[in-house]
């Protein structure tokens, strides 16, 4: 099938070859790099071509890793807290968002809500938890804190069969972390 | 002396075929809107995401990637530095949606995309995600010479290469597909309870027991959206049936709006990309409404 170039005022992008194939082979580049990506990730074609789309998505930004609910989400409600303990024995109650150790919103702060639940049962997420909990350390120091003691109380929804037993829509689960030695309160 | 017309095959066409450059114009002006609301919604967090004060250590998010570490949080870490940053991508937004300096300004802004979804990958939201990978496609599309403010309007056709928008179509289609893909294999969409769950869980605008009431309902509901989402990309890239696939997608993600609280923007995002599938008629549409309305 051959299609007509009409009606083109300018079509200076015509007679330009070497323009030409670098627009076709970058769309064939990029186009094949999409579409791989809905090859599932162990799939030939997929583990073929990882060593030349790792750096390329990392470069262009393009990375295909789209689980928008991929399972259900459970968390029905989550709050932070946080516990201080200063130097002369006096605890306050902070939250642990940084840099001011602000308290946690709810319902408006889905970034923290994101934030914070990936940083706690993300698959590689280890490292940010760890990161967290030492930047908490170094702002409490600064504020002549000596313990702290995080507390994430999530609301996590249960199974519809146990909810239409006896009609309680969530459990609620907690999540702590703080200074290694003593928690503030601790005696 | 009449000149003869280039003549392409379809798989040229594909990706040189002459498209209208108000549709990249259009797609242009929208994302630059939808990246400014993004901007504004990540505002109040700069500080805690992106600076060495916040919550996410830098050492763990370069650790994360594989080769190259590409946000520039790394050099603009401290507070001020980090909200002139914001400030200045907010400049080159402006300049990307008014067409001044544009593709010097789609640069910063795909620098902008790529140095806050680096800099914190647990804060990500798919609509981040989404306008990056747009950011690039435009910073690599024609960008024309016509629809920039101060130009005379409305602006006069020209056409260009639509390899840009071919992309940018692929990439909506794997947006959809991948996330139904992944879904496959998952007991609460292929049972259908997902839209319950949903229903119940933070995100919820009305969240309750009364969820429970209408668990049919919620089934047909997680099954028509798997159905939605594998059809639409068809509906769309088709000349024939793109008005029924944006009108059913605009639908869809205006119902998400309406179920769904905080992730109005995804909507927003996913309704901008649609821009993608125009063709020249409907660009001629709106130019020739442009026209009666400035006569």
């Amino acid at each position: 099938m051959k299609s007509s170039v009409g009606n083109s005022e300018s079509p200076d992008w015509l007679r330009s070859r070497p323009l030409r194939w670098m627009a076709v082979v970058f769309g064939c580049f990029h186009g094949s790099m999409l579409l791989v990506s809905l090859a599932p990730f162990y799939s030939p074609p997929h583990s073929t071509l990882l060593p030349v789309l790792t750096p390329y998505h990392e470069l262009t930004g393009t990375r295909q890793d789209w689980d928008m609910f991929q399972t259900i989400p459970e968390t029905f409600s989550m709050s932070a807290r946080m516990k201080m303990e200063s130097a002369d024995g006096t605890i306050s109650l902070v939250g642990p968002i940084l840099p001011d150790l602000e308290t946690f919103q709810t319902p408006k702060s889905i970034r923290y809500f994101c934030a914070i639940s990936r940083i706690l049962h993300g698959r590689n997420e280890l490292n940010y938890r760890k990161g967290w909990d030492r930047l908490i350390a170094r702002k409490v120091e600064d504020m002549g804190g000596v313990s702290y003691e995080v507390e994430i109380e999530e609301q996590l929804t249960r199974n519809f069969f146990y909810i239409k037993r006896d009609g309680q829509l969530t459990k609620t689960f907690y999540t702590r972390f703080g200074s290694p030695s003593r928690s503030p309160g601790d005696e | 002396m009449s000149k003869k017309k280039p003549e392409m095959s379809s798989f040229e066409g594909l990706w040189l075929g002459p498209v209208d450059e108000g549709v990249y114009a259009l797609v242009r002006i929208f994302f630059s809107v939808v990246a400014f609301f993004c901007l504004c919604e990540l505002w109040p967090y700069r500080a805690a995401f992106y600076s060495s004060a916040g919550m996410i250590d830098q050492r763990a998010a370069v650790g994360a990637v594989h080769y190259f570490y590409p946000s520039l949080f790394g050099i603009f870490y401290s507070e001020p530095a980090v909200t002139g940053y914001f400030i200045f991508s907010a400049v080159a937004i402006i300049f990307l949606a008014i067409g001044c300096l544009p593709r010097l300004a789609a640069f910063f802004v795909f620098a902008w995309f790529m140095s806050c979804s680096f800099r914190a990958p647990v804060a990500n939201s798919g609509w981040d995600l989404t306008l990056r990978c747009f950011a690039f496609l435009i910073l690599v599309s024609p960008l024309g010479k016509s629809w920039k403010v101060g130009l005379p309007w409305p602006p006069p056709f020209r056409s260009v290469p639509n390899y840009g928008i071919t992309l940018m179509r692929l990439q909506v289609l794997v947006i959809y597909w991948q996330t139904d893909i992944g879904r496959m294999h998952d007991p609460w969409w292929k049972n259908g309870d997902f839209f319950g769950y949903f229903l119940l869980s933070q995100f919820s605008r009305w969240p309750g027991l009364w969820v429970l009431d209408h668990l049919f309902l919620m089934h047909l509901i997680t099954w028509a959206t798997t159905g939605v989402e594998l059809l639409l990309p068809l509906l769309l890239w088709f000349r024939r049936t793109r008005w029924v696939g944006i009108t059913l997608g605009c639908c869809f993600h205006l119902a998400i709006i309406v179920v769904a609280r905080n992730i109005g923007l995804f909507s927003l995002t996913m309704m901008m990309t649609y821009l993608s599938f125009l063709r020249d008629e409907d660009v001629r549409w709106v130019r020739t409404r442009m026209a009666k309305n400035e006569a």
